[in-house]
């Protein structure tokens, strides 16, 4: 490269890296859940119809303890509570004590309120606890379209709950939605600095010289900017799934700059810009099939439901072109300032310890693929043992505010998720032909023990004949008949009419049981919508369809497993295609895959033997794995390819290539999980099991290429020569 | 203004008797000057007086304008509860209990009179000072209809009685224009009575306005100035339109 080229090159990626960082500004961070469910997902028409019946069912649940409860001082300012959350933009109403004993009791008789309460079963385990010392604040929301509009309404809601020192704890929907971004940025802010050190001190430690660490540093921040900046004009969002790309493009940028890096060492002579197209010439192709494969394990990704991990697989796929563009332009162009005995990895360590292995399983070939057949023979049984969750909450460490939040108001109130049952009725609801029956399920649906309550229109209607008649307790009943049900509902009370329209149509035909449920975890809450349209049926309620938005996330992330399986089946054909344009070989192709199966294997048996669930991180470990793994194989089936062509039997060449590419393996491999394990420490569980696996799979790879694949190509090799 | 509406209708104390003894009468004046100015430190000075043991023991006459003077102080009190804004709670719960207590006092003492339309009408009125909320609106409104009923099956020419009788349905919270309309009848039964009717002519006025009728309600409280200059409600929201 000419002096002016290389001034242009740089002058271009300084150009890019400000462009870059202007764009930076636009990325977003979007964790909504509607993101999880699609159009076509079973369910969603019940879904959209119960939307636009009732308006959004999502809702943030507010408990707050105080202690004495029925106080006046207390209740006032529970009252200035509730008025300020009704000031909140974006807040429908809020049902609460509190806003009955300002609308209905005009801030008077509080120990009437108490009566009222006490008097009937309305109230219990939803805006009251048993002890009566915490009260509920549902507060129904109509969210907008945008992220910013859910985090600004949670944030509103928590000043207000700040303001007047309240214990309290929020769950819902938009809570977990806002606590996700805000972990999700605070993750991206904490992992990527670290994944860099970590990786540079690995790289530090193989190279002894700041020169080649810098270049490789440089190839690997310039790739992330420019991913960056993709997503940013893309309109790809930052989710806890997407966090973990920049930590990711960082560190498989770090790959193909290391084999530049190291082929560059490798030179002779004083002529940099000889050695440096040398260098280039011997590595352009393995790294282009490297970056290309574990594009391709990435790429298969998009193959998923869900748009965050879709997203997540076509980034880092644009990250891994863009940092072989980056290494072959800038890296290319800064290799040349030094000399290439600076650049030379120390890799006396790596190289014995790569050709050691290599050659033992040449000598013990049996051993090596015994063991390889035995590791997949032990890990089979265990495989069925893998289960699927989708819990959003199991995706937070137990110490984030808002966990602690979901249990503390699961023990002291009410259920934290809402399970919909849409029921079409025959007659309108103030028919009492109806009425049976939808008790008949409401008792039903109660007697579940994850169930905490059943909200029903026909409690409304009871409370509203109560109210009728001076507010007796003992007229705590469904009316006499048609006639009065429908005066009722005709006349309703403000204050109980917003509770009203929520589970009622405006034609009466349509009404809503909404289920408060203390669970999240995908198995039961399955069944309970399972089990809840079966009561329906069984009750005489036809075409009753269970759904909300939890029962959505909860069935598109069921369907996780079928998503893996395709993710998987994509990346095998992708790398293989890959591989066959590179190696031009069908039988180093087939060969290629064979190892690869035991870091697949061993990972998803690691998952079932720890119990790691398959969530929206581990799910996609296997492409990724497989993407990344087969790396290796690349670079040493390369050099053996070509150490083949020149006349040199299978066993030499694969020593030969142990010795060359072999410190570049071990350093991509290191300064790799050294960027995983940046990871590590994430606060999304699952990007924590994401990385662990991930590490699991780069280690067992670099093993089972150095010592399984010698022993494969030993066996396959005479056959090839006939 | 519409907290002023709701105490200036109820602000419609009646005329029992003058007393025979001077200081009864003294007190009945102060009553009636406390009544015209809005007065409520002079309403609960003449409450507290009537309270002494020998105006207790002078019979149904002392009882009489205590009862007036109870009437005048939970109404006048309704005044301040209304105007009081809504966030501060503890204020208009400490003017709601004493409302509740000027008016369980007149409460008490109406029940060992004999029953006439004014002693019932009274006892509406009374009544009605102690609705202030929806809940008890549930829980008084039908003590207060049936006492407003049986002051006019008794005298069906108490203009007051017309106007109790008119409070549940223009006072009643999240009332249509079909309780206006009811409540207006009764009101014209009262002025037809009494044209000169005060309270009558505020609560009829409020309700024209209310039904977009600015002009006539401008008209209703204009005439209410003129019968009494100090006034201060119809002064107040005359000067609103």
């Amino acid at each position: 490269m000419k002096r002016r080229q290389r001034q242009w090159t740089l002058l271009l990626y300084v150009a890019l890296a400000t462009l870059s960082l202007a764009r930076l500004r636009d990325l977003e961070t979007d964790n909504r859940f509607e993101l999880w469910i699609s159009g076509s997902d079973p369910g969603a028409a019940a879904y959209e119809e119960l939307r636009e019946t009732f308006g959004s069912d999502e809702f943030v649940l507010a408990a707050v303890t105080v202690s004495p409860p029925f106080s006046p001082p207390i209740f006032d300012r529970l009252v200035d509570l509730v008025t300020g959350l009704e000031k909140i933009r974006g807040v429908r109403y809020v049902s609460s004590l509190p806003t009955l004993y300002r609308d209905v009791y005009g801030g008077e008789d509080l120990e009437a309120l108490r009566d009222e309460v006490e008097s009937t079963s309305f109230y219990d385990d939803f805006l009251v606890s048993d002890d009566g010392d915490t009260l509920g604040f549902f507060i129904s929301t109509e969210l907008g379209d945008s992220p910013e509009a859910r985090r600004d309404i949670v944030e509103s809601i928590r000043a207000e709950l700040d303001r007047l020192s309240l214990d309290a704890s929020m769950v819902g929907a938009p809570v977990l939605n806002a606590a996700l971004d805000s972990i999700s940025s605070r993750e991206l802010l904490r992992s990527l600095p670290l994944a860099a050190v970590l990786s540079s001190a690995a790289l530090l430690l193989f190279f002894h010289s700041v020169g080649p660490v810098a270049i490789a540093s440089l190839c690997g921040g310039m790739t992330l900017l420019l991913t960056l900046a993709t997503a940013s004009l893309a309109g790809v969002p930052i989710t806890m799934v997407t966090t973990a790309t920049p930590s990711l493009v960082w560190v498989l940028a770090l790959s193909s700059a290391i084999h530049l890096l190291s082929a560059y060492g490798r030179q002779q002579g004083s002529d940099r810009e000889k050695a440096a197209r040398r260098a280039v010439a011997e590595v352009a192709r393995p790294c282009t099939l490297s970056a290309l494969t574990t594009a391709a394990g990435f790429l298969s990704l998009v193959t998923s439901d869900f748009a965050p991990i879709r997203n997540f697989g076509a980034l880092t796929a644009v990250g891994l072109i863009l940092s072989l563009i980056v290494t072959f332009t800038l890296g290319r162009a800064l290799i040349g300032l030094g000399p290439a005995s600076a650049h030379r990895p120390r890799h006396r360590l790596t190289s014995s310890f790569s050709r050691h292995l290599v050659s033992a399983s040449l000598r013990h070939p049996l051993l090596s693929g015994g063991s390889f057949a035995a590791l997949i023979l032990l890990s089979l049984p265990v495989l069925p043992q893998l289960r699927v969750d989708s819990n959003p909450l199991r995706f937070l460490n137990s110490d984030e505010r808002v966990v602690q939040d979901y249990d503390q108001l699961r023990k002291s109130l009410t259920g934290v998720s809402t399970l919909e049952i849409l029921l079409p009725l025959a007659e309108p609801l103030h028919d009492p032909v109806n009425w049976v029956a939808l008790d008949r399920l409401r008792e039903e649906l109660e007697r579940h023990p994850e169930i905490a309550r059943v909200l029903s229109p026909l409690d409304v209607l009871r409370k509203l004949n109560q109210w009728d008649h001076d507010l007796d307790p003992s007229h705590y009943g469904l009316p006499e008949g048609a006639e009065a049900a429908q005066a009722l509902l005709d006349n309703v009370d403000p204050s109980l009419e917003a509770q009203l329209r929520a589970l009622v149509s405006d034609d009466r035909r349509l009404v809503r049981l909404t289920a408060l449920v203390t669970t999240m975890d995908s198995g039961p809450f399955l069944d309970l919508a399972n089990q809840a349209e079966s009561a329906a049926a069984a009750a005489g309620l036809r075409d009753a369809a269970a759904t909300g938005l939890t029962l959505q996330l909860v069935r598109a992330q069921s369907r996780i497993i079928s998503s893996q399986l395709k993710s998987l089946a994509l990346a095998t054909v992708l790398i293989l295609f890959c591989i066959l344009l590179g190696l031009r070989s069908l039988r180093l192709t087939t060969l290629s895959i064979v190892p690869n199966l035991l870091p697949v294997t061993l990972v998803f048996a690691y998952m079932a033997a720890k119990q790691i669930p398959l969530d929206p991180g581990t799910v996609m470990v296997a492409g990724v794995a497989l993407g990344i793994a087969v790396d290796d194989i690349v670079h040493l089936l390369t050099a053996a390819q070509t150490e083949l062509r020149q006349g040199a039997s299978a066993e030499s060449a694969l020593l030969s290539s142990a010795e060359t590419v072999g410190p570049a393996l071990c350093i991509t491999t290191v300064a790799t999980a050294a960027g995983f394990a940046a990871l590590l420490g994430s606060s999304f569980v699952p990007i924590h099991f994401f990385a662990l696996l991930s590490i699991l799979a780069l280690v067992t790879a670099l093993l089972t290429d150095l010592t399984f694949l010698p022993a494969l190509v030993r066996w396959t090799a005479p056959r090839s020569r006939s | 203004m519409r907290a002023q509406f709701l105490g200036a209708a109820l602000l419609s104390a009646g005329s029992l008797g003058a007393g025979a003894t001077d200081f009864l009468e003294e007190q009945a004046k102060r009553i009636h000057t406390a009544r015209q100015t809005y007065d409520l430190e002079a309403a609960k000075d003449t409450l507290q007086a009537l309270r002494t043991p020998s105006i207790q023991a002078s019979g149904d006459r002392g009882d009489r304008v205590r009862v007036e003077a109870a009437l005048l102080v939970a109404e006048l009190e309704r005044i301040d509860f209304e105007e009081t804004p809504t966030e501060e709670q503890s204020l208009r719960r400490e003017i709601g209990e004493r409302i509740d207590a000027a008016a369980q006092e007149g409460l008490d003492l109406l029940a060992d009179l004999g029953e006439t339309s004014e002693t019932q009408r009274i006892r509406a009125d009374l009544v009605g000072t102690l609705i202030r909320s929806k809940f008890r609106g549930q829980k008084y409104r039908s003590r207060m209809e049936s006492a407003a009923a049986r002051a006019l099956e008794l005298d069906r020419s108490n203009a007051r009685a017309w106007v109790s009788s008119a409070k549940p349905d223009l006072l009643r919270p999240g009332r249509g224009p079909k309780d206006l309309e009811r409540g207006l009848e009764l009101v014209n039964h009262a002025l037809e009575i009494d044209s000169s009717l005060e309270p009558a002519l505020l609560l009829r006025g409020r309700a024209l306005f209310e039904l977009g009728r600015s002009e006539d309600a401008r008209a209703d409280w204009q005439r209410a100035l003129e019968l009494n200059p100090s006034c201060r409600l119809a002064r107040d929201w005359l000067s609103e339109l």
